[in-house]
């Protein structure tokens, strides 16, 4: 039975959400790798005339310019990946206590004898396993994807890659359900996260354009998901550390302030 | 030693949201084996106060215990021995009655879910269907069925009536008097005096996030007005009945006297026995008109 807790009915919600994610994501994966025999040769050509202003926004190295770590970096783990990633976590964190709370289910749920810190815990376990259905569904399509095109990677640095992209939109999802718990308003929550993921992405971006930003590009999440280049370098265990932390923080965090918080 | 018997209490209870008091210095308390009638108009803070007691939101002020616990040290283990029903009831629309009560019974580590099937076979309630597809009555009637299925020692109903047809209304009363068989006590708000008329032991009347009174159900229906209609032989004079005891109003029409009695009606009785009495007829005590002078004497009052 899928509804035996609250962990699995977090779950059991999504399960039309998470097949069309699926879906979507792994659409958008194959359709960018499938135009990697065709382009290869001339991509490098192609990225050498780009500005290499925009090519280090991009967070593109010189280095990986024509390969295939760099051309998955340029276009797809750089921006869309993470990007989807984040944004179906923020929709799901600010709609779990947020959401309920407005549609008047928190106060039926909270009136069962089930503590708060329970509730919450249970909700963030149950997205983050959502997202990792999502991210094995994925993972599965980039690595078939990878093989059938002559994407010459290996693949530990693809779970590498991912497995840091999945930690991330882990954080903006907690960071959502922070906002809610702290708001109680979804679509509040939803926008402050969005905005903090925005706030993130440009600082470590602009950093590598902005001499001034430089020194702060360290506190940047966005940095700590791809500062180490994972397709090339594998990972960071240092970036990996500080994302979890970030995330245990946003947790615990949440969980005070849904403990004090009156919730009708 | 606290008092054990007692399953709510509040002293001096207050919540203010902002610049709003919603309750204001309210103390009453609710023993085991008894139902309490929690009456008042819209706004008046019955559902602020019941949300406290299920430690939904904090008190600004006061002391609160139910079931001798304090709602938020008690927490989950207390709410294990409370049943309520929200007075806007919303539980999850895309799940089944089925689903909607197995997911409560894993919340509760209870696998049982029979006595749940059992009751909302009694209230006459599909549990085949998604709880949003069904009417307003239908769903009221889970969730009285999520309330009292696991047979709490504290029930805390919230207008649990509202949409419910005069069958299912009956039961409701059935499955009250059960529940205070047993010891449970029962909390029951309502803005309509007829909703707990017939199963309340006391009556608690608020407005204004204020206790206006709280007194035994009897007490009050002695200070309600009855209508007396009584038929006789022939014309009556209306001189005869101006001065009898209790009697507030009479109005006489041809043969037919038609009298207010507030209290008992055997002086009026009396003063009719002198002439030839076809037919007396009474009506049940009308609270209503108690309920409207107490919430306009507390208009009054604060005004």
């Amino acid at each position: 039975m899928l509804l035996r807790s609250v962990f699995a009915k977090t779950i059991y919600d999504r399960r039309h959400g998470l097949l069309w994610w699926s879906v979507g994501i792994g659409a958008l994966t194959v359709a960018t790798l499938s135009v990697w025999p065709s382009v290869h040769d001339e991509y490098q050509k192609l990225v050498q005339n780009y500005p290499e202003t925009l090519l280090a926004f991009f967070g593109i190295e010189k280095g990986g310019l024509g390969t295939a770590a760099g051309y998955l970096q340029a276009e797809l783990f750089g921006l869309m990946l993470p990007l989807t990633l984040i944004a179906y976590m923020i929709a799901a964190g600010s709609a779990a206590t947020a959401g309920e709370r407005e549609a008047g289910t928190l106060e039926f749920l909270l009136s069962q004898p089930v503590s708060r810190t329970r509730v919450l815990v249970q909700k963030c376990l149950g997205l983050c396993a959502s997202l990792a259905l999502i991210t094995a569904a994925f993972t599965v399509v980039l690595i078939a994807s990878t093989r059938l095109f002559d994407l010459s990677i290996a693949i530990s640095q693809l779970l590498a890659a991912t497995f840091s992209a999945y930690v991330l939109a882990v954080l903006f999802g907690m960071v959502a359900m922070l906002a809610g718990s702290l708001t109680g308003h979804r679509a509040l929550a939803a926008g402050i996260a969005s905005a903090a993921a925005v706030a993130a992405y440009l600082l470590s971006s602009l950093a590598a354009l902005v001499t001034g930003l430089q020194r702060f590009r360290p506190l940047s999440p966005f940095w700590w998901y791809s500062g180490h280049d994972p397709l090339r370098h594998g990972l960071e265990p240092l970036h990996i550390a500080l994302l979890l932390v970030a995330v245990l923080i946003c947790v615990v965090a949440a969980i005070v302030a849904f403990e004090r918080r009156d919730l009708a | 030693m606290q008092d054990v018997s007692a399953a709510v209490l509040c002293e001096g209870l207050t919540k203010h949201f902002g610049a709003v008091r919603a309750v204001d210095d309210l103390s009453f308390t609710v023993e085991l084996g008894e139902v309490v009638g929690f009456l008042g108009p819209n706004g008046a803070g019955k559902t602020t106060t019941i949300r406290v007691l299920l430690d939904l939101i904090r008190p600004t002020r006061g002391r609160v215990e139910v079931l001798g616990c304090d709602p938020r040290r008690g927490s989950a283990e207390l709410r294990r021995r409370i049943g309520y029903v929200a007075g806007d009831l919303a539980m999850y629309n895309r799940l089944t009655g089925h689903e909607l009560l197995s997911f409560l019974g894993a919340l509760r580590g209870n696998a049982n879910l029979q006595p749940a099937r059992d009751l909302a076979a009694r209230l006459d309630v599909p549990l085949d269907r998604p709880v949003g597809t069904l009417s307003r009555g239908n769903r009221q009637k889970i969730g009285l069925v999520q309330a009292f299925a696991h047979q709490p020692d504290l029930l805390v109903l919230d207008e649990p009536t509202s949409g419910l047809d005069p069958v299912s209304q009956r039961t409701f009363r059935v499955l009250v008097r059960e529940a205070t068989a047993r010891g449970a006590a029962v909390l029951l708000s309502s803005h309509v005096l007829s909703e707990v008329q017939r199963v309340a032991d006391r009556v608690a009347i608020v407005r204004a996030g204020r206790l206006v009174t709280i007194e035994p159900m009897r007490d009050l229906e002695a200070k309600a007005l009855r209508v007396i209609e009584i038929r006789f032989g022939g014309p009556v004079d209306v001189a005869a009945f101006a001065n009898v005891p209790g009697v507030r109003s009479v109005d006489i029409e041809g043969d037919l006297l038609r009298a207010s009695v507030a209290g008992p009606v055997d002086a009026l009785v009396k003063a009719a026995a002198r002439f030839t009495v076809d037919s007396i007829s009474g009506h049940e005590a009308d609270l209503e008109d108690v309920f409207l002078a107490y919430y306009s004497e507390a208009t009054g009052a604060a005004a």
